[in-house]
């Protein structure tokens, strides 16, 4: 019987091409869709490797280039006051702060791969306060100090991606391009750091560590503060003033974590949400079009259906048939498509496509797909046997 | 082998309702080639109908080999149209789609038949028709006299006891009408093929063993 | 005739009545959709707010610098530094600004925190953007030179910070600073990015001045001219400057600069681009929206090519039948083409009103601070132009299969 229903599609190819077409461009937005769902919703559920609750970020403006030998002094300045509060948990300073857009990457050979990976500099205490979870090794300190070699610490990702041969702790590499600098050495391995948020692509990352002393060329321009308990504005009022008064020529912007992630958090949310919109009234438009399409196709061969209901097809059967020639119509276009959409991962055309995300997308997307054109089917299915052979075999 | 009880047939239109047939008793036996006969409109064709169970009576019973099966609900008269009764239309019904040898195996796709199987009682059916040569071409192909052949073909595909023909020669001339007729008479010679066939044709007529004359709904002996 | 042909058409329509609903379906939704699109890139090219006149601005607001070896090159918003040594003394234009970027300013009353933008600016940007007072008047030249602590608000911040009471004369606090209130405006649309701000001070009221000397980072400059046909000499001024004379006081480093005085379209597509040049790419960008635009009208347009060629079968009858008694191929081709139009028609009719409803919802919802989200005739214009566009895209190839139908098979309705 498939094989006759796939004769019948093949024979009438070209009044079908254009359902075909249209199955097929439907199948490849509806994939698009269900892909970005799943890899969103996985990647939001990845753990951020940091704990965000009752922090707060403390952005600096120095209103010019970093200046290192003066405002390295400034900044440990304002660290020391800082910690001094008792209600201050914690305060550490990172160069690439939480939940923003802007991220330092970095590319290396190491242990012959080619190695990109994103970075950060914090001082040695930031990990541990924001409870950054340790693996194995220990974590970078003051006893890295005047060492031969540059103590940094690796996200598990990172040994996974690059050093899956070699022993990660301990292991030593250096720039080609920079003969003069010290080698890094991975002193300890940190569970995972998602510094740009939920939403963003797991990968690779390496600490480096600020050295309150040495500062840093480019300059650390965000302060984290933890405390033990929510605080109100007037808190952050108070806290603006004694910022001003130890550096009164710099300007600070304070946003808590919890508003930064949630503004993130809408910046994906708002208009994946607008697409997805967009998306379902174009599928419901392509599902009643095809059932438009289906019922007149049904009413133009009401003569054959009478036909082969006089040499014996049962109404199931017939039901069966129109069904299954839509399904194999939405086969032949789903088809199509995946000739384009394998290309994807076959290519590597975009990174952040993985096999395993593949294969489950496209699993739900032929469900999806086949279960818009089942409903679309059943109505005039149903027709097609309502009126009797007889006088389906006469029917103009 | 068929046998009609007391037919009648009624069409129900709004509030009209039109008698198709009344009265009808008729029982045809194995072997038989009978035509039936009568002008237009006379219920002729509702009556090859309700022979070939493509439409229930209204009133009355139809048995076949003794069977009554006015009982029998779609998918049951869908087996008995399958495997006993063979069907001939005036205007073919080929499916345009499909090659000739597609149209001829369509019955046997309805049992459960083997793809190899079913080619081969395919050909043979086409060879007894005389087509066997234009088993590749689409209905489109071909004339008049060969599609009725190939839909001849089809009818017999499945061995059937019965072959309905509602006027199979109406859509061709007089020269292929009579290669039809002449197909129909050694199907039913050879084969002992029982054969109803109805048509406006007197000279067809007579070459049957068998004239039923309906007139107004009705039998007329 | 035409009134002959538009009243059969919607007599198919109304005795179609399941199919109509399909159609008007698909494009109302197409259609809305891009009338949302373009209602929002229209706002944002033609606004209405203070840039209003930015067909006779050029705005600077993007550049590359390389290093002497090539190695290493730095890309962002050009510093104040480089503006005052390489623009200031620019020749063409009439007027120049230079002005900050909008920054985070946090002030705190009773107990609440108010999170606002604070931009600054210098005199000329309130003679080069027309903006709308309310209430009071901008810094003057004195005021500017000496950094007197003045700013202009706009009616949010006069709302949320005075509870709505005239704030002239009253003193403001923003990242610890106090300015007193010399101005209020009307909030200006965040689509207006240079002049979209809650207050604006005179930048001679930074804390520091370091910002002089910086070559990157964080300003804007409009030039601007009365004349927008002189705008093409001033932008090939500025690349010559850049190329020719480029002033720079860390040579190795800061060698080599690239960017443009762009159009406001011009800075789109050097943004959606990413274009690093002396050119702004913004042929490619306005061709990859036409490509953008039509893929997402494919999918309607077929399935309604779909549904008008299923039309066309069932009515093969009827079309044979009026073939054999001589109509004309051509008149039922426009026949059926008048359908479609009529169709669309109706469908972008419909289209315009969920536009409509959705843009003042947006509007009402006030996700866009200060969006003034409304059609003009523009885009109207627009709309017009995507019926055209899609009745055309899925009328012709049905109208055009019709005209192929044969009478003979028309009739009896067999159409492969």
């Amino acid at each position: 019987m498939l094989s006759h229903i796939a004769k019948l599609i093949w024979n009438r190819k070209r009044s079908n091409l254009l359902i075909i077409t249209e199955v097929a461009i439907t199948f490849g937005v509806l994939f698009a869709v269900i892909y970005l769902g799943i890899y969103n919703y996985k990647v939001f559920n990845t753990p951020l490797g940091f704990e965000w609750k009752n922090t707060w970020n403390i952005r600096i403006d120095t209103g010019g280039r970093w200046n290192n030998e003066t405002d390295k002094v400034q900044l440990k300045a304002i660290a020391e006051v800082l910690r001094t509060r008792p209600e201050i948990k914690s305060a550490d300073v990172i160069m690439m702060p939480l939940f923003v857009n802007g991220r330092w990457r970095s590319v290396e050979t190491i242990n012959g791969h080619r190695a990109p990976y994103k970075a950060n500099m914090l001082n040695h205490e930031a990990p541990k306060n924001l409870g950054v979870e340790l693996v194995s090794g220990r974590w970078f300190g003051p006893q890295d100090d005047g060492q031969n070699y540059q103590g940094v610490m690796v996200n598990q990702r990172f040994v996974d991606e690059f050093l899956d041969s070699v022993e990660p702790v301990g292991f030593e590499f250096s720039d080609p391009g920079q003969p003069e600098a010290k080698p890094k050495r991975i002193v300890g391995i940190f569970k995972d750091f998602r510094q740009q948020g939920e939403f963003s692509t797991p990968g690779p990352y390496m600490f480096f560590r600020y050295n309150w002393e040495q500062g840093d060329s480019f300059g650390l321009r965000n302060i984290m503060l933890k405390f033990d308990k929510p605080q109100p504005a007037s808190y952050e009022k108070d806290l603006h003033q004694t910022l001003k008064q130890i550096a009164p020529s710099w300007e600070f912007n304070i946003q808590s974590f919890k508003n930064l992630r949630q503004q993130r958090i809408n910046e994906i949310v708002i208009p994946m949400t607008v697409m997805a919109v967009v998306v379902a009234f174009l599928l419901i438009m392509v599902a009643m079009g095809l059932f438009g399409v289906l019922w007149q196709n049904i009413n133009r061969r009401i003569q054959e259906i009478g036909l082969r209901r006089a040499i014996g097809a049962s109404e199931n059967s017939i039901r069966l048939q129109i069904i299954g020639e839509l399904i194999v119509l939405a086969i032949f276009g789903m088809a199509a498509a995946s000739i384009f959409i394998i290309q994807v991962p076959l290519l590597n055309l975009i990174e952040a496509v993985t096999w395993g995300n593949f294969v489950v997308s496209m699993l739900l997307s032929i469900s999806a797909m086949l279960l818009i054109v089942i409903i679309c089917a059943l109505y005039p299915s149903h027709s097609a046997t309502k009126l009797s052979p007889a006088v389906a075999l006469h029917y103009e | 082998m068929l046998t009609l009880n007391s037919i009648a047939k009624t069409y129900q239109t709004d509030k009209i309702e039109t008698i198709a047939l009344k009265e009808i008793n008729l029982n045809i036996k194995k072997g038989e080639f009978i035509s039936i006969m009568g002008p237009s409109g006379c219920g002729k064709s509702t009556l090859l109908n309700i022979m070939g169970l493509l439409d229930a009576p209204s009133d009355g019973s139809v048995s076949i080999d003794g069977v009554e099966i006015s009982s029998y609900q779609d998918k049951g008269l869908a087996s008995i149209r399958n495997e006993k009764i063979g069907f001939i239309f005036q205007s073919f019904h080929l499916i345009q789609d499909l090659r000739v040898i597609d149209n001829v195996e369509l019955p046997l796709l309805y049992r459960k038949i083997s793809a190899k199987q079913r080619r081969h009682l395919a050909l043979q059916a086409l060879e007894k028709v005389g087509l066997k040569a234009r088993v590749d071409h689409f209905p489109s192909q071909l004339s008049g006299g060969q599609q009725q052949r190939v839909a001849i073909a089809r009818a017999i595909v499945g061995k059937p006891e019965l072959l309905l023909a509602d006027e199979p020669t109406g859509n061709l001339d007089s020269h292929m009408g009579n290669e039809i007729m002449q197909i129909l008479e050694s199907l039913h010679k050879d084969d002992n093929t029982t054969i109803v066939m109805v048509t406006h044709d007197d000279e067809l007529a007579k070459r049957t063993e068998r004239v039923v004359r309906v007139y107004d709904g009705q039998l007329i002996h | 005739m035409l009134k002959n042909y538009l009243l059969t058409a919607w007599k198919v329509l109304l005795r179609r009545k399941f199919f109509t609903f399909i159609s008007l379906f698909g494009i109302t939704i197409t259609l809305s959709v891009l009338l949302i699109l373009s209602t929002a890139l229209d706002n944002f090219l033609y606004p209405s707010g203070p840039e209003k006149n930015n067909h006779q601005l050029l705005f600077i607001e993007q550049l590359t610098i390389e290093s002497r070896d090539g190695q290493s090159n730095w890309s962002s918003e050009p510093g104040y530094g480089f503006l005052k040594d390489n623009v200031r003394d620019l020749k063409l234009p009439e007027k120049i600004t230079f002005f900050s970027q909008a920054t985070e300013g946090s002030s705190y009353i009773n107990g609440n925190k108010i999170d606002s933008h604070l931009r600054r600016t210098d005199t000329s940007y309130w003679e080069i953007l027309d903006f709308n007072f309310l209430n009071g008047r901008t810094f003057d030249q004195a005021e500017f030179d000496s950094g007197q602590m003045v700013a202009v608000i706009n009616k949010k911040t006069q709302k949320n910070y005075f509870s709505g009471e005239n704030p002239i004369g009253k003193n403001i606090i923003i990242n610890e600073q106090t300015f007193s209130v010399i101005g209020v405006v009307e909030d200006v649309f965040v689509g207006e990015t240079h002049a979209y701000a809650d207050i604006w001070v005179p930048y001679t009221t930074f804390a520091s001045t370091q910002f002089e000397t910086e070559l990157m980072g964080g300003w804007s400059a409009l030039l601007y001219h009365s004349n927008p046909s002189i705008l093409p000499q001033i932008q090939q001024e500025y690349v010559n400057q850049l190329k020719n004379d480029f002033v720079t006081h860390d040579p190795e480093q800061f060698h080599k600069a690239i960017g443009g005085a762009d159009t406001k379209l011009e800075r789109i597509a050097r943004e959606m681009t990413n274009t690093e040049d002396y050119e702004s790419n913004a042929a490619s960008m306005i061709t990859m929206w036409i490509v953008l635009v039509l893929c997402f009208m494919l999918l309607p347009s077929i399935n309604l090519i779909n549904l008008n060629i299923s039309r066309i079968m069932e009515r093969s009858s009827e079309i044979g039948v009026r073939k054999a008694f001589g109509a004309k191929t051509g008149q039922l081709v426009i026949q059926f083409v008048v359908e479609n139009i009529l169709i669309t028609a109706i469908g972008g009719g419909l289209g315009l009103l969920v536009s409509w409803g959705v843009l003042s919802q947006i509007e009402a919802s006030g996700v866009l601070p200060g969006a003034d989200v409304n059609y003009n005739w523009r885009v109207f214009l627009y709309g017009f132009g995507f019926v055209f566009v899609f009745g055309l895209l899925s009328g012709t190839y049905p109208a055009l299969k019709m005209s192929r139908l044969h009478p003979v098979t028309a009739l009896k309705g067999g159409v492969r």
